[in-house]
């Protein structure tokens, strides 16, 4: 993919965060290991070493119509072979979570390839085809995007991303899908992202610690970076908006501006 | 922004959780007793267990399908908190406040929508210049007591009628008012709103010179026979009514051709819909909360106004109004259905938030421009008003995490915009300046501070209403009080009416305005015999909440006793 970084207004800590997750060329931390299998058993779509179902012929083996735009755009290993579109889905913590859903739909323009996605207000959702999903799904959960005490896998019962946190410090969740086991001190899942129960707990490692998460955050926050502060940001979002009633009632308002 | 425990939301919230609201750490968490920690849970299973019972079905039951089936969520894993209704002592559990288990809520829509408001110049013009009779304050009297019969299913006209009984239909009556003080005074008090009794001087003035000589009646369609069918037969109901109420106490004759006047007249010539028809895929009749134009609520709340030195306890009152009907009532249930849009409407009116956060708007305003309403209609005063509102919204979420924890996901993004609006309405008095401020807060701060908003898609609403509501075309937008859920980008959403309906009632209320859209709707609400009470929004829902109300339109009479 070519480099590219899309441009954000503001110099400050957390938009200057932005911006790095906003370039293609920045390359999260990796800070945990979890094996090819174990994500496939988090994400539940299939049986860890089963062939993926397709939906169609590989395209090398179908004959279709010309279109130009197939010429231009390289499908992706999943597209290729045909594979189902599967998902994953994450919910972010109001606090501290690395990347709250925005910022994690645009992350995913920026990084990924044959995706449908949509940001809610405390989870996102990310559809691709299924071996293309599962490689994101690796990138998406050994990195510093996963927080594994303030991000959480789940597809179904999203809440809780705005409650309180339990007695250790986890997010709260409904269906019980992890918990922290206080001897090795590491999150462990007991149940896919369906909240199907698990033959095998998954260690998806340690809690960040909280200055950690302060040093990562994109988000503006009282006690931290106020968006108060946040002044060009603040300037072009005036503009912007300004912009918009002008070109929508009248776009020659607009000239000069 | 300091830790404040006095702020009367943060007070209301470390009551009802019972902790500090500053903690980040429920150590509770799933050790609150699930569905059993609510009274009303807890009641409607044994309810549902005993209709299970009876006819062999089962029924809602949340514990067996969540712990023995292991389907869905396990409810009451978290604290389910009682909320206090704004501006009483009244606590309650949310399940109170879903409009289908409180009465209050249901009447108030019922009132709304059951009202037919219309001219009665034309037929007594018909009566004068067509017939030759005279109309006199005894004849309308006379028409008056006339149209109280048939307006409930009386008869007056031939025999083989079979006429309504009294006892399903008690709310069913017709009124008069008119800005002439004398054609009032002449007229059976039984059946007039008096302007001069029902307001105070300065806006009893504002409204008779609204309402003209022009004499209006006002006739309440039994809630019974609105809920049996729907919106859409109120002007037919009262076109009946009215004009074989005409015909009798007129001695007419019926099915000569001028009687067509006098149908044309109760249904259509000088009638006020209280909603035209909504657009096809949402297809009922007249009369429903989708044709309902949003300058409406400030005329339709009767609340007295603390103004000029307060104008949130009417903006509190419209809040409340406003989140029941669009919120709860169209994205809700007419929407959504069962559940609805989850607790989120009531959290409008819980806990004095909204009063709590505007007093400290009201302070800003005050310090930055002097008076309410005074503040010029630019951008910088859209953009402030905003960014103050959001601003300090963010803040307090931050410092609270019980706060956050009571707005769980779409709800604080709305309760911002709320506040966004509220502060460009009191500030400016206009309205426009209030939904521009909203949708700022949403599609640009809020998103850019904290990069969520709400619910998938709630904010793509804001993002063309920022490009076309200043616009008039038909398809687009409307002056701001004119304008609806039937105005296509405003009817896919929760929110996407709510806080522009808020800023028109924030907004009139700062300019001290006695009526936003129509005196005469005005006036017609001010009917103290309506069963709901439109000068206590929050208290009458409450007395709903609390079992305590008495709704209209019920069928004991013609049921089995039990």
């Amino acid at each position: 993919m070519k480099d590219f970084q899309i441009p954000y207004p503001g110099d400050d800590p957390v938009v200057n965060k932005r911006k790095e997750w906003l370039s293609s060329r920045y390359e999260p931390r990796k800070i945990r290991e979890i094996s090819d299998e174990d994500i496939v058993r988090l994400l539940g779509h299939r049986k860890p070493g089963t062939a993926y179902s397709s939906v169609h012929p590989p395209l090398d083996e179908l004959k279709e119509a010309r279109d130009p735009i197939k010429e231009l755009v390289e499908p992706t290993p999943g597209a290729k072979a045909g594979d189902r579109i599967r998902y994953i889905q994450f919910a972010d913590s109001r606090h501290l979570a690395p990347l709250p859903p925005w910022m994690r739909f645009r992350m995913y323009g920026v990084r990924l390839r044959g995706f449908d996605s949509l940001a809610y207000s405390g989870r996102t959702l990310l559809e691709q085809r299924e071996r293309d999903l599962d490689r994101t799904a690796k990138f998406l959960l050994e990195t510093e995007i996963f927080d594994p005490a303030r991000v959480a896998l789940r597809s179904i019962t999203v809440h809780g991303f705005s409650l309180r946190l339990d007695e250790d410090g986890l997010m709260f969740d409904a269906r019980r899908r992890y918990r922290l086991n206080k001897e090795t001190g590491e999150v462990e899942y007991t149940k896919t992202q369906q909240s199907v129960p698990l033959e095998q707990r998954i260690s998806v490692g340690k809690p960040m610690d909280e200055e950690d998460l302060k040093q990562i955050a994109t988000i503006y926050r009282f006690g931290m970076v106020s968006p108060r502060d946040s002044e060009e940001l603040l300037k072009v979002m005036k503009r912007v908006g300004e912009l918009r009633v002008l070109g929508g009632l009248r776009p020659d308002l607009v000239d000069g501006r | 922004m300091a830790v404040d425990r006095t702020k009367e939301h943060i007070k209301w919230l470390e009551e009802t959780y019972k902790v500090e609201a500053t903690d980040i750490i429920d150590k509770k968490l799933y050790q609150h007793g699930g569905t059993r920690q609510s009274k009303r849970k807890t009641e409607y299973i044994e309810y549902a267990n005993k209709i299970a019972k009876e006819r062999g079905i089962p029924s809602y039951d949340p514990d067996h399908i969540a712990l023995e089936l292991e389907i869905g969520v396990p409810l009451g894993q978290r604290y389910l908190e009682p909320v206090k209704i704004s501006g009483t002592d009244v606590f309650c559990e949310y399940e109170d406040l879903h409009m289908l288990n409180n009465a209050a809520i249901q009447q108030m829509i019922d009132d709304i929508f059951r009202t037919a408001i219309v001219c009665l110049d034309l037929p007594h013009r018909v009566l004068i210049d067509r017939y030759g009779f005279e109309v006199t304050p005894e004849s309308i009297n006379r028409y008056l007591e006339t149209i109280n019969h048939t307006m409930v299913g009386g008869a007056v006209a031939q025999e083989h009628m079979c006429e309504l009984h009294p006892g399903l239909c008690p709310d069913g009556y017709v009124k008069v008012f008119t800005g002439d003080d004398d054609v009032a005074n002449s007229l059976d008090k039984r059946f007039v709103i008096d302007i001069n009794r029902e307001f105070p001087e300065e806006k009893a003035a504002k409204l008779k010179e609204g309402v003209k000589r022009s004499l209006w009646q006002v006739s309440r369609i039994p809630t019974h026979a609105l809920r049996s069918m729907d919106g859409g037969m109120v002007h037919r109901w009262n076109a009946m009514g009215q004009t074989m109420a005409f015909i009798s106490s007129y001695h007419l004759c019926a099915g000569e051709a001028a009687i067509s006047d006098f149908a044309y007249a109760a249904k259509h010539a000088q009638y006020i819909w209280m909603g035209t028809p909504p657009f096809i895929s949402k297809a009922r009749g007249h009369n429903s909360i989708v044709g309902l134009p949003i300058g409406y609520i400030f005329d339709i709340i009767q609340h007295e106004s603390a103004m000029p030195e307060d104008p949130i306890p009417v903006s509190s009152e419209g809040l409340a109004m406003e989140s029941v009907l669009f919120f709860q009532l169209y994205y809700g249930q007419m929407m959504i259905g069962t559940v609805g849009a989850t607790v989120a409407p009531a959290t409008f009116y819980v806990n004095d938030l909204y009063e709590s956060r505007g007093y400290y708007l009201t302070d800003w305003i005050r310090k930055k421009y002097g008076e309410f309403a005074s503040a010029p209609m630019n951008w910088d005063t859209i953009h402030d008003c905003a960014e103050e509102a959001t601003m300090h919204c963010l803040e307090e979420y931050d410092i609270y995490p019980l706060l956050p924890e009571h707005h769980w996901g779409l709800i604080h993004a709305i309760q911002i915009s709320i506040s966004a609006s509220a502060c460009a309405a009191w500030a400016t008095g206009n309205s426009m300046a209030a939904a521009l401020a909203a949708h700022h807060s949403m599609t640009l701060i809020q998103k850019e501070s904290i990069l969520r908003t709400g619910w998938g898609g709630q904010e793509s609403t804001h993002h063309p209403a920022m490009a076309i509501m200043t616009s008039v075309l038909l398809d687009e937008g409307l002056p701001v009080e004119l304008t609806g859920l039937n105005v296509p980008f405003r009817s896919p959403f929760a929110d996407s009416q709510h806080f522009t309906s808020h800023g028109i009632v924030a907004a009139h209320e700062a300019r001290m305005d006695a009526w936003a859209l129509s005196p005469v709707v005005k006036v017609a609400f001010a009917d103290p015999h309506l069963v709901f009470n439109f000068r206590r929004v929050k208290e009458t829902i409450a007395k709903g909440a609390l079992r305590e109300f008495e709704p209209a339109g019920e069928r004991d009479i013609i049921r089995p006793a039990r």
